[in-house]
């Protein structure tokens, strides 16, 4: 059972036409000790370090050619309630044909409620971008670059538990401590300035 | 209600004018340090974000679900509720209502066109999209059942200003070209 819970339209001209891919080296990542101990059924991994590859390297030339996004299609993130899932999914739309297809996803800390579309990525943030902050039942606002497939990790995250790694344990969030300034609850709404984003 | 630098990845100052959760919160289009809120104490606020001046307040009978700045007309905005109902504000006027309407018979959230003056449509658990012009006396165009369930969110795209998405409890995207629709292109054509 899923539900969609909220939307936002992503502007034209500012997602990568060729998407990065994550690549994850789980045995490097076990190596340095990256892995948080699985304690917890939904304890999901952070990952630290992880290498990423411009251009897709690693992709076959089809796969690569899938991933491609045209200048006549326009991106739409959702925000996803999966069961016990809490995703984002990144539509194409092309309007000329009327096809809509989920590009890529990706699994969120938390049940997500609000969506605020960045022109930017916090942290490369003079030159163009293309993420999405969440709202969600975590206290902490998540920011995620639309412009990497198989992210596993916010690229920065407002206010939020000490431990990063608690966002995705239901376990860790009873006792878990919040950082400096952070909202105490879930954030059930994220907007950006209009004029000073 | 906080307000955070995102580049930096800081928080800048938090507000404590509501006495319940706030659902919502709106940035004006046009005047930088006005934002409107609304929450579960059934009450809307115009503020300024640094604080200054008096707050502007409108009370309702039902806790505040959505609010959306009108950018054509940027002291006006339009607020919703649970129990389906539709209120048009302005800042200058603001605990006199240009609007009162009950949209829907339950929950519903109401979203301007960013690039249609006037164009206005509201999203409810009721499984229907309204489409709606406020230019002049507020008056609804056409009701669409989207099929994908109750709703709890529709977005107009600023790239393509008469399609309107929309989501709910079917988990699946609704698109909905509104310009398909001849009482639409009527109402909104001179623009």
């Amino acid at each position: 059972m899923s539900v969609i819970t909220c939307l936002a339209w992503v502007k034209r001209g500012y997602p990568k036409q060729t998407p990065t891919q994550q690549h994850v080296d789980l045995q490097a990542l076990q190596d340095s000790q990256q892995l948080p101990e699985s304690d917890d059924e939904d304890a999901v991994p952070v990952f630290a370090g992880v290498e990423y590859d411009p251009e897709l390297e690693g992709m076959e030339d089809e796969d690569k050619e899938d991933m491609q996004i045209e200048s006549e299609d326009t991106l739409l993130v959702a925000g996803v309630q999966n069961g016990d899932m809490s995703e984002l999914h990144i539509y194409v739309y092309v309007e000329s044909t009327g096809a809509l297809y989920v590009h890529h996803d990706v699994i969120v800390g938390a049940f997500p409620i609000s969506l605020q579309w960045l022109p930017y990525n916090p942290t490369a943030a003079a030159t163009s971008g293309n993420c999405v902050a969440v709202g969600s039942f975590n206290p902490g606002i998540e920011i995620w670059d639309l412009d990497v497939v198989d992210a596993v990790e916010p690229v920065s995250t407002l206010g939020g538990y000490k431990d990063p790694s608690t966002h995705f344990s239901r376990k860790k969030k009873k006792a878990a401590k919040l950082r400096k300034g952070s909202h105490q609850e879930a954030v059930l709404s994220v907007k950006l300035h209009p004029l000073h984003p | 209600m906080k307000i955070w630098d995102v580049v930096e990845g800081t928080h800048k100052l938090t507000h404590l004018h509501h006495t319940d959760k706030v659902q919502c919160v709106d940035w004006n289009p046009a005047e930088e340090k006005f934002l409107a809120t609304g929450g579960f104490d059934k009450s809307v606020f115009v503020l300024s974000a640094d604080n200054s001046g008096d707050k502007l307040s409108w009370q309702t009978t039902s806790e505040i679900e959505s609010l959306h700045w009108n950018a054509a007309n940027p002291m006006t905005l339009s607020v919703t509720t649970e129990s389906g109902l539709l209120a048009l504000l302005d800042a200058r006027r603001f605990t006199e209502p240009i609007a009162l309407i009950q949209a829907h018979p339950s929950q519903c959230v109401a979203r301007f066109s960013p690039r249609i003056p006037g164009l206005l449509a509201t999203a409810s658990n009721d499984k229907t999209v309204k489409l709606w012009s406020v230019r002049g006396e507020p008056r609804e165009i056409v009701q669409k059942t989207m099929n994908v369930g109750e709703l709890f969110s529709c977005e107009f795209c600023e790239d393509l200003p008469y399609t309107l998405a929309c989501g709910g409890t079917e988990g699946q995207v609704a698109i909905w070209d509104v310009e398909e629709n001849e009482a639409v292109v009527a109402a909104f054509a001179a623009s």
